[in-house]
């Protein structure tokens, strides 16, 4: 596993942003100007989205979409759609919060997003476990310096310092766990992993030495892991600190939380639990389907008498995490047999919906408020139709697709999960316990939408049918209404055209997961490698 | 086993007897530099014989025993009684791995004093030396705040805090200086650096200047010794982190103290100062080789020599600390965190940075890793630049008024 | 690593023993007259005013911090300094290149420099 120009090549765009954070860094103690820093870096965004589109041109057609390794890096089309759509987190999260970070401060704030921002890169590349861990820092430890710099009151410090000291506790069981799973497995590097003579001996359930150890510690790390991850996507007994932060910082920052952390843990399940953890797969369908019900239906029943927006958002992205988790426990189901997939495709589109209809509500009441006054309360929304036509039509988009009506992407994000979920009860009928299982799953999936749909109406309803209370600033500025109007296109773009999107996304699993649950002990082809000479054959051994 | 007892006996009664007397030379030092005479009327007890005050420091020894043994009622007893005993112990187990001296032939004059040539440091071949011995000064500083908080005593509270901060601070400077060294010789043991130092003439006070200073300026620091006395400043604290303390366990504080001195001495000229090795007298190489003495067939002598001319520069290093100690002011706080953090650690980056690429450019050009004269020239131009840009600065570094009397450009254009 | 950690342990017991038997001796020979005055804490004569333990100067706690921040980084230098030019080092191992390496390690002073420019621009070195 060793760095040679080839990884230094792939990793430019990284590279680019932390070496112009720093320079924000810098130069921002020395100038501080907030719209000037604030171009300066969209324009070092747009800069990067050029580096990575042409860094990875061989993902623009199926036929060379490589999945290689190069280095501690792994180089598939999952990864470049996450990159891709970090970049555009980036841009978003940089329109929406810039205005309401201090002159002083503004180029901390940029900075700090862009390094964010790399993290989620690097995160969506990682094939070690020491980068992927370190990449997981590299976006906690810049989202408490942004939950810090949002606003400088009691709430937002209690907030700060709830969300440090949980993340911190999530990291080290993460860490933790990390540890056991380097102990099974003998190497770090994620996909070396399951052609690991002891991995596989703990994969068919030998009784040889040591083989009932690796099966005793494949759960506990698995247990582990998942508490870990389950904090950053706030899936349900880790999902208490949701409400209490979210209500607590700036609205920006709140849609900060419900994006960045969630597609970083979403994308480190997917790549260390479900691809790299193959031979955990029969514990962890059923964890993650119990996961994913308690999940879903706390969310959703809590969400029910929110009357503060933040709280009814943060109930919100706790329900969205346990649809997220369907698709996982579908993903890892695959593993253990059924002939189903289309979890990890469909886990992936229902996150990038989510994100953009998330962003976009976080958007509409940035630009609702203004930097002294921000919206909070569920009625100061009352009669928004009549004062701000444009933000309320914005926001009842960002709701129904949050709900799941039809024409828009939520809709398919949810129908995709579903199906998956459904596909796999249904062909695996021979095994009765995976039909039920699977069957309930689906069934609790659409009576939770049933139930989210009543909350997110209620937000429009207000909007619409109630008489105006208040007048809102609605001064939150250029760029929030910008980004308002991006995520509008993509959410509409992607209800109403959602073909590519699902393609785009089966075509990502089919590079992520390309395992033959059959062959796990078969030595299988290599990987084909980018370039470079590859040292450690045991660590690229890799079933296709 | 024995061999190392012997070492540890010989160390710790030299170290104990030599605090002792450099407490006496200091007196008279400083009565030398004040013109007054010090104290020259102890001499053999019973009789009326003055030996220059020689009996000085058994008497102060004396005195210090019998003196009342008390633990004040404020004060956190266990932690009181473990603060000294804390810091002695430290300060006294630095010298496991520093060297006196080079070797001694395992034969003199015909005795056969052991299987193979014996290293003059307890534990030979310490591979993690110079981490040791940090680790150790760190645990100093546990000393100071277990005394300064145990006390209860605003003054020693005071004390300590200043004091760990200073130590932390200089700690950086200290490691930085260091580092270079490291660098250059490719190890952390004393005794290969020494012997690196001897072996290509080039002692590393000359191959890194930079370094050299801002080791010696934190090595001051780290002793507390006068410019940076402030943990102790009689005038405001009246004694600092031991202003409670008396008798038996201040003897203790201020032993060590003198101990964190000749330590400082040692690592100063180990490091920098070529250990045992002088140009023409002691031979090049790390074994005892009977250089130059061939003619009198005596490799012993040759040992004898190294120890000698590494006591030597010991001494002339510590009445270098006591002439400054009684010829400079003290430091203001806020100038001596200035000094640390604004001058000192900027000034050991530059030193790593440009050793680091010297010593690459040099491997590159040549294939050589190791110290040679070309660089001496090149490092004593980056010492005089870096020595100009610090004075160009100064008068920004050292602006410490009160925020309120600035205008808001000056607060702006502050470094 | 016994020849190494034996006698240093055995430096460390005799210097404790040395320690504790000169308190011993003291304790033992020193006389004991104790008075209400002695007991009181020394603050030039005055009546002390309250506990010495109270909450003290931040500018402490920041000088920690960065002494932590800093002192890390520098220790992660330490051993690239051995292995560069020990013999036995960066040199013998394969595959390592040894300017890659030092590249690498420049990167590193690089982002220790920033961090330490930011810092001190934001006031952190200013004692107050």
């Amino acid at each position: 596993m060793f760095v040679d120009a080839e990884t230094i090549r792939l990793l430019w765009p990284e590279i680019i942003l932390i070496a112009m954070a720093s320079w924000i860094y810098i130069a921002g103690a020395f100038q501080p100007h907030r719209v000037w820093w604030t171009c300066f870096s969209l324009a070092v965004y747009g800069v990067v989205a050029y580096v990575l589109l042409g860094t990875e041109s061989t993902m623009w057609s199926a036929e060379t979409a490589l999945v290689g390794i190069s280095g501690p890096l792994r180089i598939d089309f999952l990864g470049f759609i996450l990159r891709c759509f970090a970049v555009l987190v980036g841009i978003l999260f940089t329109l929406i919060g810039a205005r309401g970070s201090s002159r002083q401060l503004t180029s901390e704030f940029l900075a700090t997003v862009m390094l964010l921002v790399a993290g989620l890169m690097l995160v969506a590349r990682a094939n070690d476990m020491v980068l992927l861990f370190v990449s997981l820092e590299m976006i906690s430890i810049p989202t408490y310096v942004l939950l810090y710099l949002g606003r400088r009151d009691r709430a937002n410090s209690e907030a700060t310092i709830k969300y440090f000291f949980l993340s911190i506790l999530s990291s080290g069981l993460f860490l933790y766990g990390l540890s056991f799973l380097y102990g099974i497995a003998g190497t770090t590097t994620l996909v070396g992993m399951m052609g690991q003579e002891s991995v596989q001996a703990a994969a068919a359930g030998f009784v040889q030495e040591g083989g009932e150890l690796y099966q005793a510690m494949a759960p506990i790390a698995l247990v582990l892991l998942m508490a870990g991850l389950g904090f950053k996507i706030a899936a349900v007994p880790f999902h208490f600190y949701a409400p209490d932060v979210y209500q607590g910082c700036s609205n920006a920052n709140a849609g900060l939380l419900a994006v960045a952390p969630k597609i970083a843990g979403v994308v480190a399940i997917l790549r260390l639990l479900v691809v790299a953890m193959p031979w955990a797969a029969d514990i962890g369908w059923q964890l993650a389907i119990v996961l994913a019900v308690l999940t879903m239906t706390i969310g959703n029943v809590c969400a029910l008498w929110q009357t503060n927006l933040r709280r009814l958002m943060a109930y919100s992205s706790i329900a969205h995490a346990g649809y997220m988790l369907i698709g996982i426990s579908v993903a890892f189901a695959f593993h253990e047999g059924t002939s189903a997939s289309g979890g990890i495709g469909a886990t992936l589109f229902y996150l990038l919906v989510y994100a953009c209809a998330s962003l976009g509500t976080f958007a509409v009441l940035v630009a609702l408020g203004s930097k002294e006054s921000e919206v909070s309360g569920l009625n100061e929304l009352a009669g928004l139709a009549g004062q701000r036509p444009a933000l309320a039509a914005a926001l009842a988009v960002f709701m129904f697709s949050l709900a799941g009506i039809p024409p828009l992407a939520g809709f398919w994000g949810k129908l995709t999960l579903f199906s998956s979920a459904v596909n796999t009860a249904t062909a695996t009928a021979d095994n009765a316990s995976f039909a039920a299982w699977f069957t309930l799953l689906a069934v609790a999936g659409a009576l939770n939408a049933a139930i989210a749909a009543a909350y997110y109406l209620r937000v429009v309803a207000k909007m619409y049918f109630r008489p105006a209370q208040g007048d809102l600033p609605a001064n939150g500025g250029l760029g929030a209404q910008a980004a308002v109007v991006v995520c509008v296109v993509l959410v509409l773009g992607l209800g109403l055209f959602p073909r590519i999107a699902v393609q785009v996304t089966h075509l990502a699993e089919a590079a992520v997961a390309p395992v033959d649950p059959g062959s796990l002990s078969a030595a299988a082809a290599p990987l084909p490698r980018l370039a470079g000479d590859v040292q450690g054959s045991d660590d690229a051994s890799w079933d296709r | 086993m024995i061999e190392a007892l012997v070492k540890i006996a010989i160390l710790l009664g030299g170290l104990m007897t030599a605090a002792a007397y450099f407490v006496l030379l200091e007196r008279r030092m400083a009565a030398w530099i004040q013109d007054r005479v010090g104290p020259n009327r102890v001499g053999i007890p019973l009789t009326k014989i003055r030996v220059l005050g020689l009996g000085q420091p058994l008497a102060d020894g004396v005195k210090f025993i019998t003196k009342e043994e008390y633990t004040p009622a404020h004060v956190d007893k266990r932690l009181y009684v473990l603060a000294p005993i804390v810091i002695l112990v430290a300060a006294l187990a630095t010298f496991a791995v520093i060297p006196f001296g080079s070797m001694i032939p395992a034969t003199v004059f015909g005795y056969r004093l052991a299987e193979k040539p014996i290293e003059l440091v307890v534990a030979p071949g310490a591979n993690v030396g110079m981490i040791y011995v940090f680790a150790l000064s760190s645990i100093a500083v546990y000393g100071v705040i277990l005394g300064g908080w145990a006390s209860n005593n605003k003054y020693s509270f005071l004390g300590a805090l200043r004091s760990s901060a200073q130590l932390i601070a200089y700690e950086l400077p200290l490691g930085l200086g260091l580092l270079g060294v490291v660098l250059a010789s490719g190890s952390m043991d004393l005794g290969v650096i020494i012997g690196s130092q001897a072996s290509s003439g080039i002692w590393f006070a000359i191959a890194q200047p930079l370094g050299f200073c801002v080791f010696v300026v934190a090595a001051f620091a780290e002793a507390a010794r006068l410019p940076f006395d402030l943990p102790e400043c009689e005038q405001e604290l009246v004694g600092g982190y031991h202003t409670e303390y008396s008798g038996i366990k201040l003897l203790l504080f201020l032993v060590a103290e003198f101990l964190h001195m000749i330590a400082a001495s040692f690592l100063i000229v180990i490091l920098f100062l070529g250990g045992w090795h002088f140009w023409g007298l002691t031979g090049g190489s790390a074994e005892i080789d009977g250089w130059g003495l061939a003619w009198s067939g005596a490799p012993w002598l040759q040992g004898l020599l190294r120890i000698v001319v590494l006591m030597t520069k010991i001494t002339l290093v510590i009445v270098g600390f006591m002439i400054i100690r009684w010829s400079w002011p003290r430091f203001r706080f806020d100038q001596l965190m200035a000094l640390a953090w604004k001058v000192m650690l900027p000034l050991g980056l530059i030193n790593f940075v440009a050793v680091a690429m010297m010593q690459q450019l040099q491997a590159v050009f040549t294939g050589a890793m190791g110290p040679s004269w070309l660089m001496v020239p090149i490092a004593w131009g980056v010492a005089v630049a870096a020595w100009l840009g610090i004075t160009w600065a100064a008068p920004m570094i050292a602006d410490n008024r009160p925020r309120r009397e600035l205008d808001p450009w000056e607060i702006d254009s502050q470094i | 690593m016994e020849t190494l950690v034996l006698p240093v342990l055995l430096f460390v017991v005799c210097a404790a023993m040395l320690a504790i038997g000169m308190l011993a001796a003291g304790s033992l020979i020193g006389p004991k007259r104790n008075t209400a005055v002695k007991e009181m804490p020394y603050e030039s004569g005055m009546d002390p005013a309250h506990d010495a333990r109270r909450r003290f100067d931040v500018r402490f706690h920041l000088v920690a911090i960065a002494f932590l921040i800093f002192d890390v980084e520098v220790l992660f230098l330490y051993p690239w300094a051995v292995a560069n030019t020990n013999p036995a080092g960066l040199a013998a191992q394969v595959g390592l290149s040894q300017l890659v390496v030092f590249c690498e390690v420049m990167v590193f002073v690089v982002l220790l420099t920033v961090g330490f420019v930011y810092a001190w621009r934001k006031g952190v070195f200013q004692w107050r």
